[in-house]
């Protein structure tokens, strides 16, 4: 098999962005929820550690975005074929559109009640 | 592999033409089907991929009857056409049987006929198992419907929301129908899933690199990880809910612990998804039609494909946006209304994208029947996708939540974003299996009637939703204006009934099966339109380009004399072609199964398992699994090969090895899909168990000392570790090709054994420590651990005494091997499953006490 045809590694490489935006909702929904229901009191705590998961998980897709190449070795090592340019193309849009998402949802946390149901 | 560079194998012609006489009269042979009552034992894709189609469609029109007899029901107010009983039924079985037994199979079957041809193939890897998945779904689906004529449907909603489907609110067995005949179902979706991923991945052309795939194939590809991360979820549910309803484990039951919550989660988990499931493999399809129709390349490839990976993933993001109105914490919905105003992004994406062809095509889009089918789509599903913003909108939602508005709502983007692209394939599509195209004008007739009538049906929902009109009542007072919108929505229902009905004289004048079909006739560009036989290709093409048959001049006829790979079969069976999976390079010859009855017969005694044990003929029921096992038996049997062919000429002066083993084999493949999906299975498992302390604390152990002693998981790990010991020396000690492998026959079933007593350990500790699973919802989610990993080591039994089998007969040793790969693959999947478990359910309960 050539050397370029992992297809684990690229998959992850590829998808780097979107898991990276499922990795940052089911921390700040799994949190949430957790603090919500069990310590309540401590409410407060949930925009500080929201702002810091968002930001924890905007660097290194900002970062996979500006130099790709550093991704493509972290998930790919050397290998470099035909599809190099396909697969970083699909994985630095795909990181712009989780980039959007995590923004989106992150954003919320300065704008509402820690644990109030508005209604 | 391939013992010549690919440069080199792309120089033409890549076999010596003319090909030898004879050559084609063996592929023939080979890949005949069989006739009459023998058509049970039939495996090529076309003709059980159309058989499943069919099916599909079927249930698609009973699953319309069934909306018919709702909407003449609500033509007026206080209407006692149906009773209330009857009415729950019919929408239970409605929502159902639309989206189990007809959305997603007709999404598989058209990945099981048409996946196989664009990608230059000759069959799908594993036919058996596609067999076993249509048939299964076959008889499971049709006695499944059958139950609305017996008064035995289930009637609480297609969601099957506890408490309401609790045993004690509806006792008899209709609810476990649903649960056991869908959860079967979802079952055969899985197998359906790991064909497709194995087939994309494995079985491209040379040359089909991942950027040159046909649209459809990336969105099959996705929509199959998309099950295999999504179906497990309701399988899950399924089973603690047919747990609770047969044996008492009080999951859902709030009064011990357990929370009607915990299904939404679960249901929605895998329900949003569904939707995405559903529409993605339809844009594939609009995404085919389209470029043809102007002939030009689809403008904005590569954003298509990031379209569809980030649908595909935002799309599990989007589960709670069902559940505004359940009382989650405003914040919590803030992130899922995001989530859901998001996966806009990339649907508006594939929209202007198609556009964009549309408006740079070279000539202009003439308006043919799959034409106007693409027209209503984008109209209707674009109508869709914006009440869908809405609605993601909490506080609109608060509003519109269980009203005629998300009815409306979800019939726009559900008959828009899969039916009209449906049809658009059947029109554009029937030439590739037809002597005959369908009708031009039968099918503007249909177009026009489905159109306006789903248009005039479902458009005043929205408005009845807004004045206030709840879903799923089977009457209502009589004020005129509800009466009126409804009397219009129910003319409208009829009008599109009209129009299918037009499209079946259609299919029954026109639609005529032919293994060649009608040729190219839209001259488009994709290799399913190259001249085909009862073998598929006649040879595998070597391709360069996105749309070879635009860009590779005289492909077709080169591929149709024979010039190009595998233009005969050289191991004398059915083989196709296995490549690599990102840049197509040719690896093996890829031995396939031919016709055969052992898979049909384990679907029918699969499937009667589980309907004999919905009505409780338990021994019966029994008797049936074992008749399954021992057909799945003598299915697994002639698998496996070995190396015996040798290395084989496939044109081009390359050899490749007719058989392989390791992470190329495409069994080695299938086996990894299959722990993914049990991971994802596993992985619902533990969110319901953490869901289950968040919610209810207060009956998990309160100290350790109500805990079985640390010396039981530790001797359950022990065991743990000796079972995958034993599968790890069975594995070295594998003998040279020409002995028998006895030791390893006897440490196979041995290890099974030892894993099976890890498992019957912890079972018996928390017996002894008076734990009984009727007690708590923490009690049954303890007992239901050992339970999935109970069901693993079974099968893992099953391989081993196979393979034990197999070792007698001389078919096992250290080259002929990977049937004793996949078992050692499972078992050593499951002894890590259990491990976690283990730490889960002794571990957890310490850390917080």
């Amino acid at each position: 098999m050539n050397r370029s045809d992992h297809i684990g590694g690229a998959l992850l490489f590829v998808c780097a962005g979107p898991l990276v935006w499922a990795a940052h909702l089911f921390a700040v929904y799994g949190a949430h929820a957790l603090v919500c229901a069990r310590i309540p009191a401590h409410a407060a705590v949930l925009p500080v550690l929201f702002v810091a998961l968002t930001l924890a998980a905007l660097a290194p897709l900002a970062y996979a975005v500006w130099r790709p190449d550093a991704s493509a070795r972290m998930f790919r090592g050397n290998r470099r074929g035909g599809e190099s340019e396909f697969l970083t193309a699909l994985m630095r849009l795909l990181a712009l559109l989780s980039l959007a998402g995590i923004l989106w949802a992150g954003a919320a946390t300065l704008t509402l009640p820690y644990c109030g149901q508005l209604r | 592999m391939a013992e010549r560079s690919r440069e080199g194998a792309a120089a033409r012609p890549i076999s010596e033409v003319p090909r030898p006489q004879g050559e084609a009269e063996e592929l023939r042979r080979v890949w005949a089907m069989p006739r009459g009552w023998r058509f049970p034992s039939a495996v090529n894709n076309t003709v059980i991929g159309l058989f499943y189609l069919g099916i599909a469609f079927l249930f698609f029109l009973l699953a319309g009857v069934l909306a018919l007899l709702m909407r003449t029901q609500l033509m007026t107010g206080e209407n006692d056409f149906i009773g209330q009983e009857l009415y729950n039924q019919l929408f239970t079985m409605h929502g159902t049987v639309m989206m189990f037994l007809f959305a997603v199979p007709a999404m598989e079957a058209l990945g099981v006929v048409l996946l196989p041809q664009m990608l230059g193939a000759r069959d799908l890897p594993f036919p058996k198992l596609s067999s076993f998945a249509i048939w299964a779904y076959v008889i499971g689906g049709l006695v499944f419907f059958s139950t609305i004529f017996y008064d035995l449907a289930p009637a609480g909603g297609w969601f099957m929301y506890p408490p309401l489907t609790l045993t004690q609110y509806q006792p008899g067995n209709n609810a476990d129908f649903w649960l056991l005949g869908i959860g079967f179902i979802e079952i055969s979706a899985i197998a359906g899933a790991i064909e497709i991923v194995v087939g994309v991945l494995k079985t491209r052309p040379p040359g089909m690199t991942l950027s040159r795939m046909p649209i459809f194939a990336w969105s099959m590809l996705i929509f199959a990880g998309m099950i295999m991360f999504a179906f497990p979820a309701v399988i899950l549910a399924t089973m603690l809910l047919e747990m609770e309803r047969a044996f008492g484990w009080p999951f859902f039951s709030a009064a011990r612990g357990g929370d009607a919550l915990l299904w939404q989660h679960l249901f929605w988990f895998f329900g949003h998804p569904e939707v995405y499931i559903i529409f993605l493999p339809a844009a594939g399809l609009i995404s085919m039609i389209v470029p043809s129709f102007v002939r030009t390349p689809l403008v904005g490839y590569r954003l298509i494909v990031v379209a569809l990976i980030g649908t595909g993933f935002f799309s599990f993001g989007l589960w709670v946006h069902h559940m505004f109105t359940t009382g989650i914490p405003a914040l919590s919905l803030a992130f899922f209304s995001a989530a859901s105003m998001a996966v806009a992004i990339p649907s508006g994406i594939q929209v202007f994208s198609w556009i964009a062809t549309i408006a740079a095509g070279r000539r202009r889009l003439i308006l043919t029947t799959p034409a106007l089918f693409f027209c209503g789509f984008l109209f209707i599903f674009v109508l869709g996708g914006l009440t869908g913003v809405m609605v993601a909108v909490v506080p609109f939602d608060f509003q519109a939540h269980d009203t005629y508005f998300i009815v409306a709502h979800l019939h726009y983007v559900l008959v828009g974003g899969m039916v009209f692209p449906l049809f658009a394939t059947f029109y554009y599509w029937a030439p590739l299996f037809s002597r005959t195209r369908l009708s031009e004008r039968l099918g503007r007739f249909t177009f026009w009637l489905m159109f306006i009538g789903f248009n005039v049906a479902f458009f005043p929902m929205h408005i009845t939703g807004l004045s206030g009109m709840p879903r799923r009542v089977w009457t209502y007072p009589s004020n005129p204006e509800w009466e009126t919108l409804n009397l219009i929505s129910t003319l409208g229902a009829y009008l599109l009934a009209a129009g299918v009905l037009v499209f079946l004289v259609d299919l029954a004048m026109n639609f005529r099966f032919s293994q060649k079909g009608s040729g190219n006739v839209w001259r488009a560009g994709t290799l399913e339109w190259l001249p085909t036989d009862v073998y598929s290709v006649r040879s595998i093409p070597h391709v360069t380009s996105r749309d070879p048959l635009w860009e590779q001049e005289g492909l077709a006829r080169e591929v149709a004399e024979g010039a190009h790979y595998l233009p005969d079969a050289p191991t004398g069976g059915r083989e196709t072609l296995a490549t690599s999976p990102i840049e197509a390079e040719p690896q093996y010859v890829m031995q396939i199964p031919g016709n055969g009855w052992s898979q049909f017969f384990a679907a029918i005694f699969t499937a009667a398992f589980f309907l004999l044990l919905t009505i409780k003929a338990v021994i019966l029921a029994f008797v049936c699994g074992a008749l399954a096992i021992v057909f799945m038996l003598l299915w697994a049997w002639p698998l496996d090969p070995g190396p015996g062919k040798g290395k084989v000429d496939i044109g081009g002066g390359i050899r490749l090895p007719a058989y392989v083993t390791g992470p190329m084999a495409h069994g080695w493949w299938a086996m990894i899909v299959l722990m993914l999906c049990a991971g994802s299975l596993y992985l619902a498992y533990i969110f319901s168990y953490l869901y289950l302390w968040t919610v209810s604390p207060q009956i998990w152990p309160q100290d350790a000392s109500a805990l079985p002693p640390l010396l039981t998981p530790a001797a359950s790990t022990v065991l743990l570790g000796a079972g995958s010991i034993a599968f790890f020396t069975a594995d070295r000690l594998l003998p040279a090709p020409g002995r028998h492998a006895i030791v390893s026959a006897l440490l196979a079933p041995a290890g099974s054994a030892a894993l099976i007593a890890s498992v019957l350990v912890e079972i018996w500790a928390h017996w002894e420590s008076g734990l009984r699973p009727t007690d708590s919802a923490y009690a049954a989610i303890v007992y239901f651990a050992a339970f999935l990993a109970l069901q693993v080591f079974i099968a893992v039994l099953f391989m081993a005494l196979l393979l034990a089998a197999r070792a007698v007969a001389g078919r096992l040793d250290r080259e002929r091997r990977n049937s004793f790969d996949y078992m050692a693959m499972l078992a050593w999947y499951g002894a890590a499953q259990t491990l976690v478990g283990l730490l889960l359910v002794h571990g957890f309960p310490r850390l917080v006490a």
